[in-house]
């Protein structure tokens, strides 16, 4: 048995060294496909009308979207779209959305993305993730469950959606498209 | 009107105009159904209670 010596290893046409060693035994790879999760940049949703996560590879098979206080302007509800190479995709989606809070149910169905009935609210602040997972192809499946901690208050909901192209990115923003975010933290995890 | 990209694998973070055929299609999205009004009944049936429960609770 014999030992390969070196300290960088790249593929003929990657622009860097795909895994990097060092003298401490330890491994630095570049990117890690599948059996690790990576997560993205975190970004400051204090405003603009949506918030769009891009360039996620094509390998990843669970996109988890995060919510840290969270808020949006009242009048909309709250929506996830999904695209591909293609765009954003903003109908064919199978959803429904539910806010509970004491006394208080309300159930809205979304054909536009993924829905939660987060409208006619002010200065909520919002904390929890929706979760897509790759069924089979390019059909997606969402779950997700977020928390009000200004009062109590929750949002549940699920559904589908299936793309014409492989998976890119994915949008958070609101029914009509024209409220704006005001508060919070949002970032994603992707794995394979 | 702008959005906000992020890009996962470099980081990059930018703030975009939208266009207008973004506006279009935003004027074009439907809009979700209202939630159904419900009749009494159907309130009491959500609350978890019958209407004997309720008459007991309100002492008729």
């Amino acid at each position: 048995m014999s030992t390969l010596k070196t300290t960088n290893i790249a593929h003929p046409s990657a622009t860097g060294n795909n895994i990097v060693l060092d003298s401490g035994g330890g491994a630095a790879f570049s990117q890690i496909k599948g059996g690790a999760i990576t997560s993205g940049t975190s970004v400051a949703s204090t405003s603009g009308t949506s918030i769009d996560f891009t360039g996620i590879p094509s390998w990843a098979k669970r996109i988890t979207v995060m919510f840290d206080g969270v808020s949006g302007s009242a009048a909309s509800d709250l929506l996830f779209q999904l695209g591909d190479s293609g765009g954003i995709e903003t109908s064919g989606y199978l959803s429904a959305g539910t806010q509970l809070s004491s006394g208080s149910l309300t159930t809205t169905n979304y054909t536009a993305g993924i829905g939660f009935p987060w409208g006619g609210i002010t200065a909520k602040t919002y904390q929890g993730f929706i979760q897509f997972v790759n069924l089979t192809g390019n059909t997606w499946v969402a779950n997700g469950a977020f928390g009000r901690s200004d009062t109590a208050n929750t949002l549940q909901g699920g559904g589908s959606k299936t793309l014409s192209d492989v998976l890119t990115q994915v949008r958070i923003t609101h029914v009509n498209g024209t409220d704006t975010f005001d508060a919070g933290t949002i970032n994603i995890l992707y794995e394979g | 009107m702008e959005r906000i990209e992020v890009n996962v694998i470099t980081g990059e973070q930018r703030t975009i105009p939208l266009t207008e055929e973004e506006i279009a299609e935003i004027q074009s999205r439907p809009q979700p159904e209202p939630a159904p009004k419900l009749t009494p009944q159907q309130k009491l049936e959500q609350a978890g209670l019958t209407v004997e429960e309720l008459k007991e609770l309100l002492g008729l």
